[in-house]
């Protein structure tokens, strides 16, 4: 709710509140109360959060954190507590290697959501060369990463790859040395996406912009930007424009209370949420550690963003989807131009 | 040839945003010795109110006076209520500034959310020479300028100016100058006003290529800090030299060795700490 990913904070606590208003307030005869604490996007403070829901509030699973830098933190704390944890958005596979078997990424990891995009943007989108810019930590890193491992492995090219420093506020002298491509790969955390893509139209770049987990980039970040932001092409687990009907009426519903639409972050924390309800009503409502994470391995359950099932390390089964960005009557937003069907959110294994 | 033109004019575009960040605090600091770590919610809040200003009215100039105008009002509020009554107690100036950055920045997001605005680049600036491959924005010339003017009249009202010469004095002596006649207590507060305007207005030119959020503050307090360290405190010499050291080396270290580009800006701020803890043109320890 606070700190460098404030942003995402009132849309995750929405979807949480919303979903739990949906079922009820009570799944399985047990009544149900969501403790929401703030970890500041601060990896210690996330572990005194979790430590404080586990000790303290005694929850029977942890939902979330979500930035890259707090979930290995939690991870390994919640590991050697066995307490069953459902992790928000796309993380770097190393989270599932704490041990324990307790951990689980309904959305993937990181590179996965990258991978098919690169696949895409070779066999589809017919680009042969790209440069890349990049936040240099983790999440930058393996997302862009997933998206060149695929590229690469199909007959592409990175002409340059340009790892920027967190926090940048100017991005000119990269602009200045970017080198002509097919495409420009690029992922950053959300402000500093809205700062890059304003200041490489400003500095009259034309490549076309391709973005895994493309919704770091908001509707109202994509406002901001303007008219030039339409079409940018990325990936990502879930987008409000999704033609289902499960995800239009949600969309409806949800902006009827909250205005604005969900985010893929909401919607990831709905998708957390709704597969631990699932897990307990398959446990007649038995909420112990060891059942629960049994129960998840095997719950299969429709979300708005699809229907999500887990591998037996814990890593999500779904679909990922590949975007385009749209101005729409009221909004700008991310149409699906495609998608991969019920695959496992990972690179694939060699 | 183009590249080194392009970076060029980058890091000098890139040294007056600093400018523009750091010449507030450097007056603030050097003058009065107040340490106002909410130098940086200043900024961010002269962002938010110029942008919501000049969105409404349609008027760029507008906003631009607006951030000044009502951050310089935030100013007087703050100098005269809380910190005129910590002279010389810096800890207790640190902890109150602390205090202050997490108010603005939750006031923000109150009132504005966690949304990040970009500014708009008024049509007067619009447009870009073409530099190569590259597009050199008009905007970014007119920060250079902006940047210019506003060191040509700091430097003119604190170096040429009666009230200049009583700001002088009051910096190598206080007392002494009190006790000559001058009102200080006066001539303090208007100081903190200007540098409050000067953050403010920073931060509403800076959002067409910045941007602006709630949690910038501190970001930005960094930077201007390095700036001021650098050029030395109590002058805008020291605030422009400063932020041209900083500005251009980053830009340069960003575009040809990306590596190192992490720690460039603090490389040179250790260095000058450690060869002259006065900054370059410093006349104030810190």
């Amino acid at each position: 709710m606070t700190g460098e990913n404030a942003i995402l904070g009132p849309g995750l606590k929405a979807a949480l509140e919303y979903r739990l208003e949906q079922a009820g307030g009570q799944v399985a005869g047990r009544k149900l109360e969501l403790v929401i604490e703030d970890d500041g996007t601060n990896p210690t403070t996330s572990v005194d959060k979790a430590r404080k829901l586990v000790e303290q509030d005694k929850v029977d699973v942890v939902l979330g954190p979500v930035h890259g830098a707090c979930a290995p933190a939690v991870a390994n704390f919640l590991t050697a507590s066995k307490t069953p944890h459902i992790i928000f958005m796309q993380k770097s596979i190393g989270v599932l290697q704490f041990g324990g078997g307790n951990i689980f990424l309904p959305f993937g990891t990181l590179s996965g959501t990258g991978y098919s995009l690169g696949l895409y943007a070779y066999d589809k989108l017919g680009y042969k060369t790209a440069t890349v810019a990049v936040e240099d930590f983790v999440s930058g890193q393996q997302f862009v990463g997933g998206v060149t491992s695929a590229f690469e492995k199909k007959g592409g090219t990175i002409i340059q790859n340009q790892p920027i420093k967190p926090g940048t506020l100017d991005f000119s002298p990269n602009l200045a040395a970017m080198k002509q491509a097919d495409v420009v790969f690029f992922w950053f955390t959300p402000v500093l996406a809205q700062r890059f893509v304003t200041q490489y139209f400003a500095a009259g770049l034309k490549m076309p912009l391709v973005i895994p987990n493309a919704t770091v980039l908001f509707p109202k970040s994509l406002a901001e930007i303007g008219e030039k932001s339409v079409g940018i092409v990325g990936s990502g687990p879930y987008t409000a424009l999704i033609d289902s009907p499960m995800n239009k009426s949600y969309v409806e519903s949800f902006m009827k209370k909250y205005v604005n639409p969900p985010t893929a972050e909401g919607v990831s924390a709905d998708a957390a949420l709704t597969l631990y309800l699932e897990a307990v009503k398959a446990t007649g409502g038995d909420t112990s550690s060891a059942k629960i994470i049994e129960a998840l391995k095997k719950v299969k359950t429709e979300t708005p963003a699809g229907t999500f099932s887990f591998t037996p390390e814990g890593l999500g089964i779904g679909d990922l989807y590949i975007l385009k960005t749209v101005k729409l009557p009221d909004r700008y937003d991310w149409a699906v131009i495609d998608k991969y069907s019920q695959t496992t959110l990972d690179i694939p294994k060699q | 040839m183009e590249v080194i033109l392009a970076n060029i004019l980058n890091g000098l575009s890139y040294a007056f945003i600093l400018f523009l960040i750091a010449s507030g605090l450097s007056l603030i600091f050097g003058v009065m010795g107040i340490l106002n770590l909410a130098h940086g919610a200043l900024y961010m809040l002269g962002a938010f109110i110029g942008l919501t200003a000049a969105n409404h009215w349609h008027n760029f100039f507008l906003g631009a006076v607006l951030a000044a105008v009502s951050i310089g009002i935030i100013g007087l509020v703050l100098e005269r209520v809380f910190l005129g009554r910590l002279y010389k107690k810096l800890s207790e100036q640190a902890l109150l500034t602390l205090g202050l950055v997490y108010i603005f920045g939750n006031v923000v997001m109150w009132i504005w959310g966690p949304w990040s605005k970009m500014g708009t680049v008024p049509a007067i600036l619009s447009g870009a020479i073409r530099i190569g491959n590259f597009n050199f924005p008009f905007y970014r010339f007119g920060i250079i300028v902006i940047g210019l003017v506003i060191f040509v009249g700091l430097w003119w009202l604190h170096d040429k100016t009666r009230i200049g010469a009583r700001i002088r004095a009051g910096m190598e002596d206080k007392e002494m100058t009190i006790g000559l006649g001058v009102n200080y207590g006066v001539i303090s507060t208007a100081v903190f006003i200007l540098g409050a305007m000067m953050g403010g207005l920073a931060g509403f030119l800076g959002a067409p290529i910045i941007g602006a959020f709630p949690e910038m503050s501190m970001e930005i307090l960094l930077l201007a800090m390095i700036v001021v360290v650098v050029g030395g405190l109590g002058n805008v010499q020291g605030a422009l030299l400063g932020s041209l050291i900083i500005g251009i080396i980053d830009t340069f270290g960003r575009a040809y060795f990306p590596d190192f580009s992490m720690f460039t800006a603090y490389l040179i701020f250790i260095i000058v700490l450690l060869a002259k803890p006065t900054g370059l043109l410093g006349r104030i320890k810190i």
